[in-house]
């Protein structure tokens, strides 16, 4: 494969599922971190391109490496205020402004459960974020090389566990 | 808020990255692949140059000496070609080292659970790889009084070489010991301990009865 093959793919896969990997560094980390963490799953994911023989769908490729990535992932100390004091200077000012109430209201909401996904062990974290992007057990199972029923019994709980935190959470916002 | 509601909340606008966003951290990835990629390029250019300027002087040397110069008589400088011998041996070593790995995780990319154990194994590789660079530097240390010696017996050294085998040497090699010491404290093993509780957690949910 050819840088420029390489390339293009990149591109193709960052406009169509930019989405996903907003999903996992939002689930995997808090504040500057996201900018890092992006830069390591954009980064796992260039790297991963020459590997991708079509066997599998591409969003199921790019959410293996992208899981795979914010799993093993670690936060980078140096510099970490120099980073913070970045990513707050490139924050929109709009950010927390913008919108009518109902709107705040469902930002916070949507906060509040990717800090309770964030509360859960990483690999239940991975496995929760995986369900809620539409992927099935069977899915779920071949990127993370675990049995279909045992991924069914731990999202089970994993779903309930998350909708009694949320409910909290629910009342709060009302 | 039923799991229901929490997919209808998945699903919303409001839980997806914005153009700017998307455009702001492609530039950024785009930089950082070129500054990588130009810091690969003079790293290899340097110390291959290096190496390779050393490498082939010594075997001109050896092969072919110059008319001026003296040639080497292995019988009595046999332990300088023993020191040059020791990096090679080294990265003989470590490419072996690497072949192995590479033949045990043929198909790390199947899943997570598999790439895991693959970069759990390559971290042991590098933190093993820490130790054979180790031992090769104070197998170093250990030959260099052997070397002077028998350059002082040739008279191809004086007393010049003293300072540069006993005391620079020795410095150099002590700052490299810190520097992979301190890179298996705060890096190697950490990251072992981190993928160690990542695959824990794999078995724990493989057997959740355990």
């Amino acid at each position: 494969m050819t840088t420029e093959e390489q390339q293009r793919r990149f591109e193709v896969w960052l406009a169509e599922h930019a989405g996903l990997l907003h999903h996992v560094v939002c689930g995997f980390a808090v504040g500057a971190d996201r900018q890092d963490l992006m830069q390591e799953l954009l980064l796992a994911i260039w790297r991963a391109i020459p590997a991708f023989r079509g066997d599998a769908r591409a969003s199921t490729f790019i959410h293996r490496v992208a899981h795979n990535a914010a799993l093993t992932w670690k936060r980078t100390q140096r510099h970490y205020r120099e980073k913070l004091d970045r990513y707050e200077a490139e924050l929109p000012v709009d950010v927390v402004t913008a919108g009518s109430p109902a709107t705040a209201r469902q930002d916070e909401a949507l906060e509040h459960l990717y800090a309770h996904i964030r509360r859960l062990p990483p690999l239940d974290r991975s496995l929760i974020l995986l369900q809620l992007d539409g992927l099935g057990y069977a899915e779920i199972a071949g990127i993370h090389g675990l049995s279909e029923s045992n991924v069914g019994a731990r999202l089970s709980r994993l779903k309930q566990k998350l909708a009694d935190a949320m409910k909290e959470v629910t009342h709060e916002l009302r | 808020m039923s799991f229901a509601d929490i997919e209808e909340l998945w699903r919303s606008r409001h839980n997806r990255s914005s153009p700017d966003d998307i455009e702001r951290h492609r530039e950024r990835f785009v930089a950082d692949l070129r500054r990588r990629h130009r810091g690969f390029v003079a790293f290899a250019t340097i110390v291959g140059a290096v190496l390779g300027v050393v490498t082939i002087r010594l075997l001109a040397h050896l092969i072919a000496p110059a008319a001026g110069d003296d040639p080497v008589e292995l019988a009595r400088e046999w332990s300088i070609v023993a020191l040059l011998l020791l990096p090679w041996i080294g990265w003989v070593w470590l490419l072996n080292n690497y072949r192995r790995h590479r033949a045990r995780h043929p198909d790390y990319s199947r899943s997570i659970q598999a790439s895991v154990r693959a970069q759990l194994d390559e971290t042991r590789m590098q933190r093993s790889r820490g130790r054979i660079v180790l031992g090769l530097l104070v197998a170093m240390l250990a030959l260099l009084p052997l070397v002077v010696y028998q350059l002082r017996a040739v008279v191809k050294a004086g007393d010049e070489i003293l300072f540069p085998a006993f005391v620079l040497f020795p410095l150099i090699e002590a700052g490299i010991v810190v520097g992979l010491v301190y890179r298996d404290r705060r890096r190697l093993r950490p990251r072992q301990r981190e993928l160690e509780s990542l695959l824990r957690a794999y078995a724990a949910t493989e057997n959740p009865e355990r």
